[in-house]
C-alpha cells in the first residue's frame, strides 16, 4: 500500500483561521518552552484561549465537540495515574535502590565495569520507571559512587542521560510520547517489544561507542591489581541490603511492577486496554505494598495530567479547523508523494524538533498529521516513537535526562558543561542514532517486518 | 515526576544519596540473640496476676528457663500465693522478704540470679484505677535500679498461643541500651514472627532541631522527612545487624520511621494482636526516662524495658 490516502477534510476553515489557530499553537509551544512560564499554565491558556475561537469561529459546531475529542484521550490519563502510582510506590519500596547499589557493587568499582553497568542500569530503569524517577535515582548514585571510588562523576552521568533516551523508547510504557503514540495508534505493548526495544538496543550500543570514545581520557579504563583491589575494598563497604527496610515489601513492589509490565504485554490479546492495567497494577500496588495510601495517591502527577489536557484541547482546534490535514499534504508533498521518503522527514524533524523543544507537544502535534497522511501507517508511528525520543540527546535542553544531569553535575559536583561540550557529545550521538533509526525502519520496511495495527 | 523544578530535582538526588550513603555501613555483625536463662516472677495479688503467671509459663515451655516466684506484697507475710502458683509452673517460690516492695523486688533479683523480671504495674494496684496517670512507685525505682530488664505486665490480656509473634523496638533517638535492646528483641520474637525497629520522631525534637538550625541558618530547611531519613542513618547498622538477625532466625523484619503524630503508633496498642514492645532505657538520658515512663503508662500490654546506666 504506497499510495497516500490524503483527502481533504469537507470542513476545512479558512486559511486565515488555520494560521491563526497555528500561530496560536506555536505561541503556546514558545511558553512552554520559556523557562519562566509554567508549561502546564501555557498549555491551560493556549486552550482556553483556542476553545473560545473555535466556538465563536464555527470551528466547533457546540461545546460538546471538545468533550468528544477529549474522551479519544482518556486511557492515556489512566496509564499516567496507573503506572505514577507504581512507580511511586516501588520507589518507596527501596527495589531500585537496592538493585542499583547491588549491581554496582558487583563491579568492584572498577571504572569500565561500573561505566557498563550503570549505562546498563539506565536503560532498564528508564524502560521500566520513565526518564525522571530513573534519572534522579541513577544521578544520585553516580554521585555517592564517585565520591567514594574518588572518579570524576562527569564521564558516568553523561552517559546516564544519554543511556536514558534510549531506554526510553523499549516499551509502550517508557516514557509519555510513547504512551501517547501508542494510544493514538492503538500500538500494543508487545509491538514496542518487537519494533522499538531492539533499535533500542542499538542505541544504546551506539551511546556506548560514542561515550567510550568521547570519555577515552577522563576515566582510568585500564587500572593495575594494586588499584583494583583498593577499589574492591571500598566498595564492598556498601552494603545494599542496609537500604531495604523490609524484604516482604520489596518482594511484593517487584511481583506487583512484575505483574504489571506481564499485564501490559497480555493486554491486547485479553481485550483490555493499558489503561486498565496500569490501574490495576496501581491499585495493587496501594492494597500491597503501601507505606502510605494518601500519600502516595497526592503524588499522582496533576501538574501532567492537567498539561495533557490542555494540550489536547489545543490539538483538538487546530485539527478541526483542517491546518493539520493540510501540513499532513505538505509533508506528503516534500516526500514526493513516496511513503519511504517519509520515514526520514518524519524522523529528522521530529528529532530536531524534539531537541528544541519538548518532545510532547511535538508527538501530540504530529500525532494527528500523521493520522492524516494515511497509509502506510505502522513506519510513520515508529518514526515518531524513535525520533521524539533520541532527538533529546542533541542538546542540553532536548531532554530532561540532559537537564538532570547537567544541573546535577553543576549543583553537586561543580563541574559545568557548556553547550558546546554537550552539542559535540550528545548532537553527535543524536546524529548516528537517528540515521541509524531511518535505516532500521525503512530496512523493516522493505523486509515487511512490521506487525500489522 | 514531570520536568521537575531545580529545587525538585536537588531535594529528590539529595535524598536518594542520603539513602545510597546509608549503605555504606561495612560489615556489620548480626544481633546476637537473647533468651531469659532465669526469670524473676513477681505476683502482687492484682488480676494481672495470671498474666504473669501466662507469660512465664510460656518462656518455660519456649526456653526452658528457670523460673522464681516472688509474692512481693507488703504487709503480707503467708506466702501462699507464691507457693501456689509455683506448684502450677514447677518453679521455685521465694521466701518473702521484709521492707517495701521494690526493695523486697531488688534483693529478689540478686538472691534469684534472674536475668529478667516480670512485674506487674501499678503495683499492688488495678490498672484501670489507675490509668495512664502513674506507672507507680515500684516501677519508678526498678527502672532506675533493677540491674536486669523487666517486662512490664500492664493489664490481663489473652495471652496467645505464639506470644511475641510481633516484637517491636522503638527508639526516638540515640540510646546507650539499643544495642541490648536489640539483642532482647531478637530473642523473644516467636519462630515465623516479625521483629521490628521502628523510630520515631518526636514533634519535641522536630522543634527544637528546627529552631536551633534556624539560628544557625535562617535558609535551613528541615523537615520531618529528612529528620526521619536522619534518624534512619544514625541507626542504620542497628538495622542492618537486626535485619541479619532475623535473616539467620527466619522472622520478618521491617524498618520504619513514624511520627509521633503518626495514627499508626496508636495502633501499635490497640486490639489483641499488639506486638510486643521493646524499649532501650538509658538512665543517664532525661529524654530516654520521659519516653520509656510515657510508653509505659500508656501501653495496655506487656511492656519490655532494657536499662543501661
Amino acid at each position: 500500500m504506497e499510495a497516500p490516502l490524503f483527502a481533504a477534510t469537507e470542513h476545512a476553515s479558512p486559511a486565515w483561521v488555520m494560521v491563526l489557530f497555528g500561530v496560536i499553537m506555536l505561541l503556546t509551544y514558545v511558553g512552554v518552552a520559556y523557562e519562566r512560564f509554567h508549561k502546564t499554565v501555557a498549555a491551560l491558556c493556549g486552550a482556553a484561549v483556542l476553545t473560545a475561537l473555535a466556538l465563536g469561529l464555527g470551528v466547533f459546531d457546540e461545546y460538546r465537540s471538545i468533550h468528544e475529542h477529549l474522551a479519544r484521550d482518556l486511557n492515556i490519563f489512566g496509564v499516567i495515574i496507573g503506572t505514577g502510582i507504581l512507580v511511586d510506590v516501588t520507589g518507596k519500596s527501596g527495589l531500585f535502590h537496592f538493585l542499583s547499589m547491588l549491581i554496582v557493587r558487583g563491579t568492584g568499582g572498577r571504572a569500565a565495569r561500573l561505566y557498563l553497568a550503570i549505562c546498563g542500569l539506565t536503560f532498564v530503569f528508564v524502560a521500566l520507571l520513565t526518564i525522571v524517577p530513573a534519572m534522579l535515582i541513577l544521578s544520585s548514585l553516580v554521585l555517592v559512587i564517585c565520591r567514594s571510588l574518588d572518579y570524576s562523576p562527569k564521564p558516568y552521568l553523561l552517559s546516564v542521560a544519554l543511556c536514558a533516551n534510549s531506554g526510553a523508547i523499549v516499551t509502550f510504557a517508557s516514557g509519555l510520547p510513547n504512551i501517547m503514540i501508542g494510544t493514538a495508534a492503538g500500538i500494543p505493548y508487545m509491538h514496542f517489544l518487537r519494533v522499538s526495544a531492539p533499535y533500542a538496543l542499538i542505541s544504546l550500543l551506539i551511546a556506548l561507542v560514542t561515550l567510550r570514545i568521547s570519555f577515552r581520557r577522563d576515566l582510568p579504563w585500564r587500572q593495575s591489581r594494586e588499584a583494583v583491589d583498593a577499589l574492591r575494598a571500598r566498595i564492598q563497604e556498601f552494603d545494599p541490603w542496609a537500604l531495604v527496610q523490609s524484604g516482604a515489601v520489596l518482594v511484593r513492589s517487584a511481583v506487583i511492577l512484575g505483574l504489571t509490565v506481564i499485564g501490559f504485554a497480555l493486554a491486547q490479546p485479553l481485550g483490555v486496554g493499558m489503561d486498565f492495567v496500569a490501574m490495576v497494577g496501581g491499585t495493587a500496588a496501594l492494597l500491597f505494598a503501601g507505606h502510605g495510601v494518601e500519600d502516595t495517591i497526592a503524588k499522582v502527577n496533576w501538574t501532567v495530567i492537567l498539561f495533557f489536557t490542555g494540550l489536547f484541547v489545543i490539538i483538538a482546534c487546530v485539527e478541526a479547523t483542517g491546518a493539520l490535514e493540510v501540513l499532513a499534504e505538505v509533508v506528503i508533498s516534500l516526500s514526493g508523494e513516496r511513503p519511504v521518503m517519509l520515514v526520514p522527514i518524519l524522523t529528522m524533524f521530529s528529532a530536531v524538533a524534539s531537541a528544541i523543544v519538548d518532545n510532547i507537544p511535538v508527538a501530540a502535534t504530529l500525532i494527528p498529521i500523521v493520522r492524516h497522511i494515511g497509509e502506510p501507517f505502522e513506519p510513520l508511528w515508529w518514526s515518531l516513537v524513535l525520533g521524539c525520543n533520541l532527538g533529546g540527546n542533541a542538546t542540553p535542553i532536548g531532554s530532561i535526562s540532559c537537564v538532570i544531569a547537567i544541573h546535577t553535575l553543576h549543583k553537586e559536583a561543580h563541574i559545568h558543561v557548556g553547550w558546546g561540550e554537550f552539542l559535540k557529545l550528545g548532537g553527535m550521538t543524536m546524529l548516528i542514532q537517528v540515521a541509524g533509526a531511518i535505516v532500521y525502519l525503512l530496512l523493516l520496511y522493505a523486509l515487511k517486518l512490521y506487525p500489522q495495527l | 515526576m514531570f520536568e521537575p523544578t531545580e529545587r525538585e530535582v536537588d531535594s529528590v538526588v539529595r535524598r536518594s544519596m542520603e539513602m545510597f550513603e546509608r549503605a555504606k555501613v561495612g560489615e556489620v555483625a548480626p544481633v546476637d540473640p537473647r533468651v531469659p536463662q532465669k526469670v524473676l516472677v513477681v505476683l502482687d495479688g492484682s488480676s494481672q496476676d495470671p498474666m504473669s503467671i501466662s507469660l512465664a509459663d510460656a518462656f518455660r515451655r519456649r526456653f526452658a528457663c528457670g523460673l522464681a516466684l516472688l509474692d512481693g506484697r507488703e504487709g503480707v507475710h503467708d506466702n501462699d500465693l507464691a507457693r501456689e502458683a509455683a506448684e502450677s509452673l514447677q518453679a521455685q517460690p521465694l521466701d518473702k522478704l521484709e521492707g517495701e516492695s521494690y526493695e523486697q523486688i531488688l534483693a529478689a533479683v540478686e538472691l534469684s540470679e534472674c536475668d529478667l523480671v516480670v512485674v506487674p504495674s501499678p503495683f499492688q494496684r488495678e490498672l484501670d484505677k489507675i490509668g495512664s496517670d502513674s506507672t507507680g512507685t515500684v516501677i519508678d525505682v526498678l527502672l532506675a535500679r533493677a540491674a536486669t530488664p523487666l517486662l512490664i505486665v500492664r493489664r490481663p490480656y489473652s495471652l496467645e498461643s505464639q506470644p511475641f509473634e510481633r516484637v517491636v523496638m522503638l527508639l526516638i533517638g540515640e540510646n546507650e541500651a539499643a544495642p541490648a535492646a536489640a539483642c532482647w528483641t531478637a530473642g523473644m520474637v516467636s519462630p515465623g514472627g516479625r521483629i521490628g525497629l521502628l523510630l520515631v520522631l518526636e514533634d519535641e525534637v522536630l522543634e527544637n532541631v528546627q529552631s536551633l538550625m534556624r539560628s544557625l541558618d535562617p535558609d535551613a530547611e528541615i523537615t520531618a522527612e529528612n529528620l526521619g531519613q536522619a534518624m534512619q542513618q544514625s541507626h542504620v547498622r542497628l538495622h542492618r545487624a537486626l535485619q541479619k538477625a532475623a535473616d539467620r532466625r527466619g522472622v520478618g523484619y521491617q524498618l520504619d520511621v513514624w511520627h509521633e503524630s503518626d495514627a499508626r503508633l496508636a495502633e501499635l496498642s490497640a486490639g489483641t494482636q499488639h506486638p510486643l514492645l521493646v524499649l532501650a532505657h538509658e538512665r543517664a538520658d532525661h529524654g530516654s526516662q520521659g519516653h520509656v515512663h510515657d510508653r509505659i503508662r500508656h501501653s495496655p500490654h506487656p511492656v519490655f524495658v532494657v536499662s543501661m546506666d
